[in-house]
């Protein structure tokens, strides 16, 4: 990129940012000294989304102390100046100060100094600090990212009080020049993942970044697999404590989530709120999450392979029960599934578009009248109705949507290749998925933790919440092997 | 290939188990013989093969950067070396070819009568490529997670079975002639355990190749005695004559479990994670033999002919065995035979030659650093 | 990274094709259970007869009723695939055998075509190996058109029969499982399951009596068990789940009869060579519950309680060696597979005894020795108080 230093004429450099900016009605320059009719100081910024009410109140406010402003202690003025708007940074070149500007940011000029001073006002209106609408605790913080990265930066600063606690900074986006931060803790951080995910974040090309996901899908290991690789959340708490497991958190400027790299599979599956639970419970939890993992990615194939393929293995009564459900029904088993899971994804996306006082009444039409009048029509058959609301609801108690959306999406083929040939089609597609989900890496850390000879410890707490004081964590100082760095 | 990642000997050793556990209940074909006594012949075929195993360690510490196909051709000298490993190549596609065979065949025998084998192993070799293109250590880690899912589900499956044992299995015991007992040790050899020697090829991958017989031997072990705690429930369960006659006991044994008054036949659940299992065999016997061609051959793309081994496996799949009783005639009586050349006696030679030349060996690798 | 999506179509592409001839499929919609299978065999011209009982939904109401309707079929055939396909002319529904629990074979076809019938049995996918094998006197097909006195299905009727018949022992079934791997046994018999009509005086119906037993030796019907012999077997066969056999027994002791609910028979077997030949001693243990009797009874001396446990015991004696008489005259079959304990336990002597096993068993003296221990008394001790 061309750089454009700034000289020391700020006339010059006035001239630069007008043609730069032109045809922008926000732009604004105002001069605070002209000598000879040309301006030695000034400063430019764009209205509205800089903080124009303080600005001028502290330039009042300068003023009204009359005393300072005289010849020969104007540059003590202007400094004074600056100190009251905040902490100011030295820019060098035209398009720093451009960008600058673009940020809500105000750039000083002073005549004969060959740089200018910006200063961050943002005077736009953020969302003030939420409660997490996606990422519910029973127990736990309660507050939830914003939009600003700076409200977010500072909920996990305030958490982690430690000089440790590092922030590299990027700017992500020709266009949207978005503020991209990258969190980790010095001690505990995996160098070759950070090292890694500082590349990847270099190499990103895009035009404009609006949200964590289009990062997401750009930093990503496996551009191709339906399995989310990176974790995000909306939770500082859950950042925090990433950190602290030797992650690293990557946060983005207008969006709410942050990512975290590495993640794992197991990440998908456990909410922070494991963590502030008793570990029993927790553990219960993470078991019981196991089970609706399979039952979402399984059920409806596996109700096909039972009711079509392998009929010995229904017990006799239950047997019975189908026997007298199905009968009428027109459609093979299959069919029904795929119309049953389609009217339920229908169902689904319909009651999460619509406003939220709709939502629910169309879940309640969807659920209640059209699954209890296409049992009685004999559209499909009661167990079918059972099986795919199970399969459902179990897909819902996935703490990540993204988990939850693929597990969805995966739940198609499967039924596809039960439909073929049985259990055996349901084994290899299970064994497909397997392999897929054992090839994958996350930032070069494997997808699946397995134990490989080494720190088994380490594995096991991926899958199961150990008692306080037994928690790796906790015990050792440092998450890196120092055998091996020392 | 590309992937050239250490495993562990932790991981080597669910491998060896997982590659000899498979199939290795399907037939029991030396139970069938022997009944109450294949104890013998399998802790014999099993001692046998782990020391084969210990004496291929011995030769790979000897040339420890070196793949088993250039220490074949180190030892024998270039052709001959070359000629044995084309041999090793053919008990691969011998082992993938029964494999599918067998899977096929039970399939069709006992869930799918409909379903053409050939179906039944295009999927199978389909799997296998994609599992074999995704390499060694993406194998190896859905070994590990494949083997706790199977070991609790066999765990509970045998549980169950035991209240089903209403004979004695190991009564009389030490009825069986000797040369029943050493007929008895070559098939089990040749089956389950003597597989086990194409693992040499996979040694070169180990990180610590010292210590490599700890998790090796463990593996083996376990799988002997999940292969004896299978027949003996089998037997126990069936009885001794219907065990005899049946084509796959251990499959009809599971089928007696019963929960309560009405859960029954719930090998379903066991049969589709043990068909998972069961592949491991193929899959790795498909990654060595494309990955001893391309060593064999320097091969630079070994990716690209992964499908097309696939589907030689699968092409020569279709023309083999068409009858299951010739699948059985071959297992009992060529097999065990023809399988101790590559399992038995060109290790024997090797290692042989290795003590013979061994200190010529260490001083030429002392040599050039 | 093209790659995985090439495999991806690549299997897709596969499927596709694959999806069509899916030939496994049958949809429960189809599907006419069949509960109870009767087979009966012709000797005279050399045909089967196949009945298939089976259950079907009620018409296509789509109401909430989970009523079925029960359907008896039968058809003749050369074969028994023959018989069953015959069937076929006469059924709308695809039969599925896969919950057949029961098999009744008639007199005739057990003694005449056994061999077949089970071959067919173990050989056929569908065919459970927990089914239960009986046989019917007469022919299968006419027992199976009996209903059901409890108005369930007749099939859930004769289930519960079945898994309750260790509560009286008058009463065996054996499974498939058993009866094939005993049915080649060249040594031993077996005792399963008896099927006949109860014409009982005062009904109207004819109801299904599931009683006594049905001898096997060498592959071959060879004659009914009465209630008693077929406790005999019950006591005396090793198997875990008759342990939990329970039966009634009438003793008379001081002049009063006892009635006591004997369970949890435990045996041992012990085998010597006399000099007469091989024979065997058995011993007994059992626990016994006091039911009722029919004149006061000093149940507290001990006296009297050793006296009661000691004529129950030669009660039990009594009624086994009577049994045993009878299963080695008169069948000369090894109803309760001594042979197995035999060649299980003295291997050495069996192969010496095998060849001329037919010979010896007959004349083998059995001795028992049954010991009773009365263990409950019940809620009340005796009605006259002291």
């Amino acid at each position: 990129m061309k750089q454009d230093p700034i000289g020391g004429s700020v006339a010059n450099a006035l001239n630069d940012l007008t043609r730069r900016f032109a045809d922008n009605d926000l732009f604004v320059i105002r001069d605070l000294d002209i000598e000879e009719g040309r301006p030695t100081a000034s400063f430019a910024y764009l209205r509205t989304i800089v903080d124009e009410k303080n600005l001028n109140r502290e330039l009042v406010g300068v003023l009204s102390d009359g005393h300072k402003y005289e010849e020969g202690r104007k540059d003590a003025f202007y400094i004074e100046f600056m100190n009251r708007l905040g902490s100011a940074k030295q820019l060098r070149h035209m398009e720093e100060v451009e960008q600058f500007i673009s940020a809500a940011g105000v750039v000083f000029f002073i005549e004969g100094r060959f740089m200018a001073y910006g200063i961050v006002m943002p005077g736009y209106e953020t969302r003030a600090i939420e409660e997490p609408k996606i990422e519910v605790n029973v127990r736990g913080p309660r507050e939830g990212f914003t939009e600003d990265i700076q409200k977010n930066l500072s909920m996990v600063y305030r958490r982690l009080k430690t000089s440790e606690l590092k922030s590299v900074p990027f700017q992500i986006g020709r266009q949207s020049q978005t503020t991209v931060m990258v969190l980790y803790l010095k001690n505990r951080v995996d160098e070759p993942v950070l090292a890694e995910v500082l590349k990847r974040l270099r190499d990103v090309q895009m035009n404009v970044l609006i949200d964590s996901a289009q990062l997401e899908e750009w930093i990503q290991d496996s551009k191709y697999s339906p399995f989310a690789q990176i974790l995000n959340t909306e939770r500082p708490d859950r950042i925090a404590s990433a950190l602290n497991h030797g992650k690293t958190a990557i946060l983005i400027d207008g969006s709410p989530n942050a990512l975290i790299a590495p993640s794992l599979f197991t990440d998908f599956l456990h909410p922070s709120e494991d963590l502030y639970e008793r570990f029993y419970f927790a553990n219960f939890l993470r078991m019981l999450r196991l089970i609706t993992l399979i039952i979402s990615l399984f059920g409806p194939s596996l109700y096909i392979a039972l009711t079509t393929f392998h009929l010995e293995m229904i017990p006799t009564p239950l047997m019975l029960a189908f026997l007298s459900s199905k009968a009428g029904i027109p459609f093979p088993t299959f069919i029904e599934a795929l119309i049953m899971e389609i009217a339920f994804e229908i169902l689904r996306e319909a009651s999460l578009r619509l406003p939220r006082v709709l939502g629910q009444s169309v879940s309640i039409v969807g659920a209640l009248i059209i699954g209890e009048t296409a049992v009685d029509a004999g559209v499909v058959s009661r167990p079918m109705v059972i099986v795919v609301a199970m399969t459902g609801i179990a897909s819902f108690t996935i703490p990540q949507f993204s988990t939850a959306i693929s597990l969805r999406l995966l739940r198609f083929p499967l039924m596809f290749t039960t439909a073929v040939t049985g259990v055996f089609g349901l084994s290899l597609g299970m064994f497909v998925i397997f392999l897929h989900l054992c090839s994958l890496k996350s930032f070069g850390k494997p997808y699946v933790p397995l134990f490989d000879g080494r720190e088994w410890r380490k594995v096991i707490e991926n899958y199961v919440l150990l008692p306080i004081q037994h928690r790796n964590i906790q015990s050792s100082g440092s998450n890196r092997r120092d055998d091996e760095t020392g | 290939m590309a992937d050239t990642l250490k495993i562990s000997n932790f991981q080597f050793g669910c491998i060896c188990f997982t590659y000899l556990s498979g199939f290795s209940t399907l037939f029991f074909n030396e139970a069938k013989i022997l009944q109450q006594d294949v104890w013998m012949a399998n802790v014999s075929a099993i001692v046998l093969s782990i020391l084969i195993l210990w004496l291929m360690k011995h030769v790979q510490v000897q040339y420890p950067d070196k793949t088993m196909t250039e220490i074949y051709q180190v030892l024998l000298g270039k052709w001959l070396g070359k000629a044995a490993v084309v041999g090793t190549l053919l008990y691969a596609v011998s082992i993938t070819v029964l494999t599918l065979r067998a899977l096929s065949l039970f399939y069709t025998t006992a869930i799918l009568p409909h379903t053409s084998p050939e179906l039944i192993m295009l999927m199978l070799v389909l799997t296998t490529s994609y599992s074999v293109y995704l390499g060694l250590e993406t194998i190896v880690r859905t070994v590990q997670v494949m083997l706790p899912l199977f070991l609790i589900s066999i765990t509970v499956i045998c549980l169950l079975m035991i209240p089903n044992v209403e004979t004695n299995p190991f009564l009389p015991a030490f009825h069986s002639r000797l040369p029943e007992i050493a007929y008895g040790t070559l098939l089990s050899y040749a089956f389950p355990f003597g597989k086990g020697t194409l693992l040499i090829f996979l040694f070169h991958r180990i990180g610590n190749k010292k210590r490599l017989m700890a998790g090796t031997s463990i593996g083996l072990v376990l799988s002997c005695a999940y292969l004896l705690i299978a027949t003996y429930l089998a037997i126990g369960s069936l009885g001794t004559n219907l065990m005899k006659s049946a084509t796959f006991p251990f499959f009809s044994s599971i089928q007696l479990v019963k929960i309560g008054l009405y859960l029954e036949r719930i090998e379903i659940v066991i049969i589709g994670i043990w068909t998972v299992f069961t592949l491991f065999e193929t899959i790795v016997a498909h990654y060595l033999f494309t990955t001893i061609v391309s060593e064999l051959f320097r091969i630079q793309e070994p990716k690209r002919f992964i499908l097309p081994f696939g589907l030689l496996f699968f092409a020569i799949g279709t023309r083999s065995y068409v009858r299951p009783t010739e699948l059985e005639l071959y297992n009992t009586t060529i097999l065990p035979f023809s399988t101790l050349l590559p399992t038995l006696i060109l290790p024997l030679i090797l290692g042989f030659l290795t003590l013979f030349r061994g200190q010529n060996g260490n001083r030429r690798l002392r040599d050039d650093p | 990274m093209m790659r995985p999506v090439r495999w991806a179509l690549l299997f897709a592409a596969f499927l596709t094709i694959a999806a069509g001839c899916s030939t496994d499929i049958t949809e429960i919609s189809d599907v006419a259970l069949v509960m109870i299978t009767g087979v009966d065999y012709d000797e005279e011209r050399g045909k089967f007869i196949f009945t298939a009982y089976c259950i079907l939904p009620s018409a296509t109401s789509t109401e909430k009723t989970d009523k079925h309707h029960e359907w008896v079929a039968s058809a003749q055939g050369d074969s028994i695939l023959d018989a069953a396909r015959n069937l076929r002319s006469r059924a709308g529904k695809t039969m599925n055998w896969q919950h057949d629990k029961f098999f009744v074979i008639g007199e005739e076809a057990a003694r005449h075509a056994f061999y077949e019938i089970v071959d067919y049995m173990t050989r056929s996918r569908d065919i459970r190996l927990t089914s239960y094998i009986l046989v019917s006197e007469g022919k299968a097909l006419d027992t199976l058109k009996n209903k059901s006195e409890t108005n369930d299905l007749l099939a859930n009727d004769l289930l519960g029969r079945t898994i309750n018949q260790h509560l009286w022992g008058k009463s065996i079934s054996l499974t498939l499982k058993d009866i094939s791997n005993w049915f080649a046994d060249p040594y031993r018999g077996f005792v399963t399951g008896r099927l006949r009509t109860n014409h009982g005086a005062g009904r109207s119906e004819a109801g299904l009596v599931l009683s006594g037993g049905s001898a096997f030796h060498k592959g071959k019907f060879i004659g009914w068990l009465n209630g008693q012999d077929t406790l005999t077997v019950y006591m005396l066969s090793k198997r875990k789940e008759w342990n939990k056999l329970e039966f009634a027994l009438r003793v008379q002791s001081r002049s009063a009869n006892v009635t006591l609910l004997m369970h949890a028979p435990k045996k041992k077997f012990h085998f010597r060579q006399s000099d007469q030949g091989p024979a065997m001693d058995v011993d007994m243990n059992l626990k016994a519950t006091l039911m009722d009797m029919d004149r006061p009874l000093q149940i507290q001396s001990p006296e009297t309680l050793e006296q009661l446990e000691r004529a129950a015991g030669r009660e039990i004696e009594e009624m086994i060696e009577g049994s045993l008489r009878r299963f080695q005259r008169d069948f000369k079959a090894d109803l309760l597979g001594l042979s197995d304990f035999i060649r299980q336990y003295h291997s050495k002597e069996w192969s010496r005894m095998k060849d001329k096993w037919d010979e010896l068993y007959p004349a083998m003296p059995v001795k028992i020795h049954a010991n009773v221990k009365l263990t409950i008394i019940g809620m009340n001790q005796s009605l006259e108080g002291n």
